[in-house]
């Protein structure tokens, strides 16, 4: 037996947080809830949400002209980026355009200066003890590592060439030729040529194609189809 | 008797009896498109071929400032017929017009025809020709023939797209002399003359010569053509129908798995030689009171309904490009009934969701320095989740105290399954308390029971 002992507190709560938000054809966000081989849609978001994220009791969404995460309320331009740390809570939240970062905690928004960030920045995420982004100019991309102290940024490989690459939760590399998707050791063969690749929350990757959503996590061989409104 | 002399004074006499009105005060012209003409003392109505009629528009105006009438308006002339005319007496209104058709119609050939039309005291000499032309008649199956005149419409059977029906024309010479026909064509994309005759076909006395016409429509719709036979038009029409659907077929495994993406096909009891498309649609019964699935649909749609293309020369059901749909079992048991419909038939097949045990997809792990965050994610498709247990393991694989972490949770889940909007899903957060550091908690083992019974996680390492 272990020197340390467990008390089972009591169940917090029982509750459905989704795996993320996809944009639907109508041009809104809606959350995809779901697990693997059974996905739904939930109600959409109002049209002005850039990006949303749905992290333990607290949702981060962005619009063209501000950050909002919980009650906290931050004036920042243009897209961001999130990348939830599931070993903290934290959720470090880039914001390209004011060449900031914004750092969430429960009960708290952090906001600091990174002033040397690159240009076209495509993918975020914590992998490890360090921060990842993904950079994308035409059909070369670039990988750099920042450091969560003393955001010093440098490039963490040299430059490649792909139809599309993003980083998951975990800070992985995901990336796409034609149809063909690839991240580490695992190799997926779709149906058509992928467009982009999304992270989402539990681990999952939605390839886009002319034709599909494909949902992709690294432990399932199969993909999944993402359900879609029809406008 | 009157003698002439005496007779014109009578009849001078008679006119002027008569109300003036009467005589003076009616025009007779001819109309020819939509142009009027004062008739005059003769009317040459021109030529036509035999057996068809050579209709002239006459028309009668009362230009004076009282009542008219039309007491007498007759013919008279072999071939020559009032159409369309009125029954006399007729009052005519100030202003007012009368029309009528005469017609001329021979079937022997005329070069210099006459008639006479008189309207009330005035007679119009009429002048006609007809040239000499076969018949054509239109022969049935059972042999009777019909004739057919110029303008008037010959039916095909009608058949499948893609398919042929025939009918065979006859053309007689009715005449003592040859005719000739300089021009035999059929007009029209649907319909073939496979063997038309050389022209200019000549047909001696009481001679025949038969005529064969193919419809054979590429589309479907009513199709329009004419057999013309030098300057006479003869109409033809058919219609062309859509091949029959094929019947549509629905094949699925008696049951399958919560959470699956599973496809399904619609194959067809033959090569279909149709075109068109159907729906296959499917409805869900839950094995247990609550909310709907919304996870039970076709992904492609989001809807329990998808919409399928039925091509010729195929043996089964094209949705898009792929002949299998994906649908989604969701994460609630019941049973899904399918439903095709094409062409008027429908196929049906059902499959059973049984009821499973709780299942689990992820765990997400927070430690604090004395505390362990756990959520589970998986889902429970009987909605009836009562306990759960949870063994922690630490790096060298050993129970962490106390062993079993045992809970009661009907309550809460039959709280949340009675509003929960995704059918069997569920993240529970559990929090763990520890005496110690969680650094070294490496693992879990977690048991769901619920009304199919209990089931044990593997270890999951975190």
């Amino acid at each position: 037996m272990s020197a340390i002992t467990l008390f089972l507190l009591v169940q917090a709560a029982i509750s459905l947080p989704p795996l993320g938000f996809l944009r639907q054809p109508d041009g809104r966000l809606c959350a995809l809830y779901g697990v693997r081989g059974s996905f739904s849609i939930g109600e959409p978001l109002p049209e002005e949400i850039l990006a949303a994220l749905e992290w333990g009791a607290a949702r981060l969404y962005k619009t063209p002209s501000v950050l909002r995460a919980a009650n906290h309320i931050h004036e920042a331009p243009g897209p961001a980026l999130f990348a939830p740390d599931a070993s903290n809570g934290l959720v470090y939240v880039l914001l390209p355009e004011a060449g900031e970062l914004a750092v969430y905690s429960p009960g708290n928004l952090r906001i600091q200066l990174v002033p040397e960030l690159p240009r076209h920045i495509i993918a975020f995420a914590k992998a490890g003890a360090r921060l990842r982004l993904v950079t994308r100019q035409a059909t070369s991309f670039q990988i750099y590592a920042m450091d969560p102290v003393t955001w010093s940024m440098a490039p963490a490989g040299p430059p490649w060439n792909a139809a599309a690459a993003t980083l998951d939760r975990q800070g992985e590399l995901w990336t796409a030729e034609d149809r063909l998707v690839r991240s580490g050791g695992r190799l997926w063969l779709l149906e058509e040529a992928v467009l982009s690749l999304q992270p989402l929350e539990d681990g999952w990757i939605v390839a886009e194609t002319s034709g599909n959503r494909y949902l992709l996590r690294r432990d399932s061989a199969e993909e999944y189809v993402a359900p879609t409104n029809l406008p | 008797m009157l003698r002439p002399q005496t007779f014109h004074k009578a009849r001078l006499l008679l006119i002027l009896l008569l109300p003036a009105t009467v005589l003076a005060q009616l025009d007779v012209l001819t109309v020819t498109a939509g142009e009027e003409r004062a008739a005059g003392g003769l009317v040459n109505m021109g030529s036509a071929w035999t057996g068809e009629p050579l209709d002239v528009l006459f028309r009668v105006r009362n230009r004076g400032v009282s009542l008219a009438t039309l007491s007498t308006l007759t013919i008279q002339g072999a071939g020559f017929w009032l159409h369309q005319e009125p029954g006399t007496p007729f009052f005519l209104a100030p202003g007012f017009t009368l029309d009528f058709y005469v017609r001329y119609l021979s079937e022997q050939p005329a070069g210099d025809a006459r008639g006479a039309l008189r309207v009330n005291t005035a007679t119009i000499t009429l002048v006609a020709a007809a040239r000499a032309a076969p018949i054509l008649y239109a022969v049935e199956e059972d042999g009777v023939r019909l004739r057919r005149a110029v303008g008037q419409s010959t039916v095909f059977p009608p058949v499948e797209r893609g398919s042929r029906s025939v009918r065979r024309f006859l053309l007689e010479n009715p005449h003592p002399s040859p005719v000739s026909v300089v021009v035999i064509s059929v007009s029209g994309d649907s319909f073939q003359m496979p063997a038309p005759p050389a022209a200019p076909l000549r047909l001696a006395s009481s001679e025949t010569r038969s005529l064969e016409i193919f419809f054979q429509p590429a589309t479907s719709g009513l199709k329009t053509g004419a057999l013309i036979l030098d300057d006479r038009r003869y109409p033809l029409e058919g219609v062309g129908r859509e091949p029959p659907f094929p019947r549509p077929l629905l094949s699925l495994p008696p049951t399958l798995p919560s959470a699956t993406q599973a496809r399904i096909g619609v194959r067809f009891d033959s090569t279909s030689r149709a075109e068109g498309s159907g729906t296959l649609r499917f409805e869900f019964q839950p094995a247990m009171t609550g909310p709907d699935d919304p996870a039970i649909v076709f992904p492609a749609t989001n809807r329990r309904s998808v919409s399928f293309q039925v091509r010729s020369g195929e043996t089964q059901a094209l949705f898009g490009s792929q002949t299998e749909a994906i649908f989604q079992t969701g994460t609630t048991a019941g049973r899904l009934r399918f439903i095709a419909e094409a062409g008027g038939f429908t196929a049906e097949a059902s499959v059973t969701i049984a009821p499973s045990t709780a299942a689990i997809d992820t765990i997400t792990a927070l430690r604090g320095l004395d505390i362990l965050d756990l959520t589970v994610k998986g889902y429970d498709n009987t909605r009836s989740a009562s306990e759960v247990a949870f063994t922690f393991y630490d790096r060298d694989g050993q129970p962490i105290e106390p062993g079993d972490l045992r809970s009661d949770v009907a309550e809460k889940f039959r709280r949340y399954f009675e509003t929960a909007p995704a059918g069997g899903l569920f993240a529970l957060r559990a929090v763990f308390p520890a005496t110690g550091s969680t650094v070294s908690i490496a693992a879990v083992e977690i048991e769901f029971r619920n009304q199919a019974g209990s089931r044990r996680s593997e270890r999951i390492q975190f």
